[in-house]
């Protein structure tokens, strides 16, 4: 690709806030996906879109806001002048740019780059904070080994099947982890076919830097050893069992040594791992902060669903006390005048179905907001609109 | 004189205004960012750990959910 100035405007327009906007885009665990070895065309190509859509934003927000005196068609004069070789001409608005106007361009593009990066970082977070990565598989990244060692695995729609079936009653798409514990079984070489069972706490691990969705290393701590137990026989060759090995029968201990490794950390090779079973340790404290923000949430409910019986309450109250309240005196005095009986129950139900929109039902013994409503109550809605328009708001008009 | 004032109020006003939004996204920003931070383990796991005593506990909580294939709640609770 040639260097030209036209190239060099792309690049400071289109490709570094696009690029910019990737790099903040993943963030955390999910930093990886974002990989400074990719190459260059690969890295230019996915950054066009977020760059150009990053790049109309901040110019409609320059023209709304700062009252950026341009337009759209000038911005491509530009671009095709700057780009030309200057045979057909130059047009006076690219001369008032080079002129003028270059130091604006480059505090406009430093801007621009603080957006990108900023629009990229809360973008990731939202999808994250709204749980879309573990409801959607489009907003999910790409490093499933997080998913996997964090628990969130669990909360995953795939999931919902398997934890009717297979998990245990206290396990379930609402499970808060608090650690992973895991038992990992291990080849000792590639020569041998012996094998060691390690067990202990995830605390972090690596993926391959040329594909991220290989495991690179394990680390764990507390971890342990097993070893299997040497049988201790009598005279006659029968096994010795001691008295608390036959109580302790189904513990896990029971056949095996378990051996603690001195150390802090443990770091297991991934291409040795034969397999790996995760034991997802449930967090009580994150458990009873969801009780509390659930109760919280459910008052609100309450307050919103009290409202909407004293609203309503009021509305017909006022058919029958508009007078005694001086409502006919107020702007509100030809629609009580003026309307009929049908009208004026049209009104109530037209307004009940538009204010029922906002309010929670009851699910059990839950408030919750449903909003994918039957099919009826749109043919409701629409018909007492159409009957309010005509029996209400044109008798009103005219 | 007073037309000087009126342009000094407002262009404090605007700055005021731009500040308070900026104060606004940042705080909105924190908060989201505190709650979708990316840990493998949890900070109250990783002091559960760190000490032998509860670790000790905590491991015999594991063998104990292997065993009978339910978490022993009350002991969760008096670990952690």
């Amino acid at each position: 690709m040639d260097l030209t100035i036209g190239f060099i405007a792309f690049f400071i327009s289109i490709i570094i806030p696009g690029i910019l906007f990737r790099r903040f885009f993943f963030f955390g665990e999910f930093s990886k996906q974002f990989n400074t070895k990719d190459p260059v065309l690969h890295s230019i190509f996915f950054s066009i879109v977020p760059g150009i859509i990053i790049q109309l934003l901040c110019f409609t927000f320059y023209c709304v806001v700062i009252k950026f005196d341009s337009k759209f068609l000038d911005i491509f004069t530009i671009f095709r002048d700057i780009t030309s070789d200057g045979e057909k001409g130059i047009e006076e608005i690219t001369k008032t740019f080079i002129n003028n106007d270059i130091p604006y361009f480059f505090i406009y593009s430093i801007c621009v780059f603080l957006f990108s990066a900023f629009i990229g970082s809360l973008s990731s977070r939202l999808i994250r904070y709204f749980n879309w990565d573990k409801k959607h598989k489009l907003f999910r990244f790409k490093n499933q080994w997080y998913y996997i060692f964090s628990g969130e695995v669990l909360n995953m729609r795939k999931f919902k099947d398997a934890h009717n079936v297979s998990f245990r009653q206290n396990k379930g798409v609402n499970q808060d982890t608090l650690m992973t514990y895991a038992d990992i079984l291990v080849s000792v070489s590639d020569e041998s076919s012996r094998k060691e069972l390690y067990t202990g706490y995830v605390v972090d691990y690596d993926l391959k830097s040329d594909d991220i969705t290989q495991l690179d290393k394990i680390y764990l701590i507390d971890t342990h050893r097993y070893k299997k137990k040497s049988k201790a026989v009598d005279d006659d060759g029968v096994e010795i069992k001691d008295k608390q090995e036959v109580n302790a029968n189904r513990k896990p201990t029971s056949s095996m040594n378990r051996i603690r490794i001195p150390g802090d950390v443990f770091i297991l090779d991934a291409n040795r791992i034969k397999n790996l079973n995760l034991t997802y340790i449930p967090s009580v404290k994150k458990k009873q902060d969801k009780k509390l923000k659930e109760e919280k949430k459910q008052s609100f409910f309450l307050i919103v669903l009290i409202a909407y019986f004293v609203i309503l309450s009021l509305l017909i109250l006022s058919h029958f006390l508009y007078k005694l309240v001086g409502l006919d005196k107020t702007f509100l005095g030809s629609y009580y005048s003026e309307i009929g009986f049908w009208g004026k129950l049209i009104t109530i139900l037209f307004i009940n179905q538009i204010l029922s929109l906002c309010i929670p039902t009851w699910q059990g013994r839950k408030l919750v907001y449903i909003f994918k409503k039957e099919i009826w109550y749109y043919v409701f809605a629409l018909a007492y609109g159409v009957l309010f328009y005509y029996l209400v708001i044109a008798k009103l008009i005219t | 004189m007073e037309k000087d004032n009126s342009k000094i109020l407002k262009n404090i006003l605007k700055v005021a205004g731009v500040l308070s939004i900026v104060a606004i996204v940042y705080h909105a920003f924190k908060s989201v960012a505190s709650n979708t931070e990316t840990n493998v383990m949890s900070e109250d796991g990783f002091k559960a750990v760190q000490n032998p005593k509860t670790a000790e506990k905590l491991r015999d909580a594991v063998d104990d959910y292997h065993d009978k294939g339910e978490w022993d709640n009350s002991k969760l609770e008096s670990i952690l």
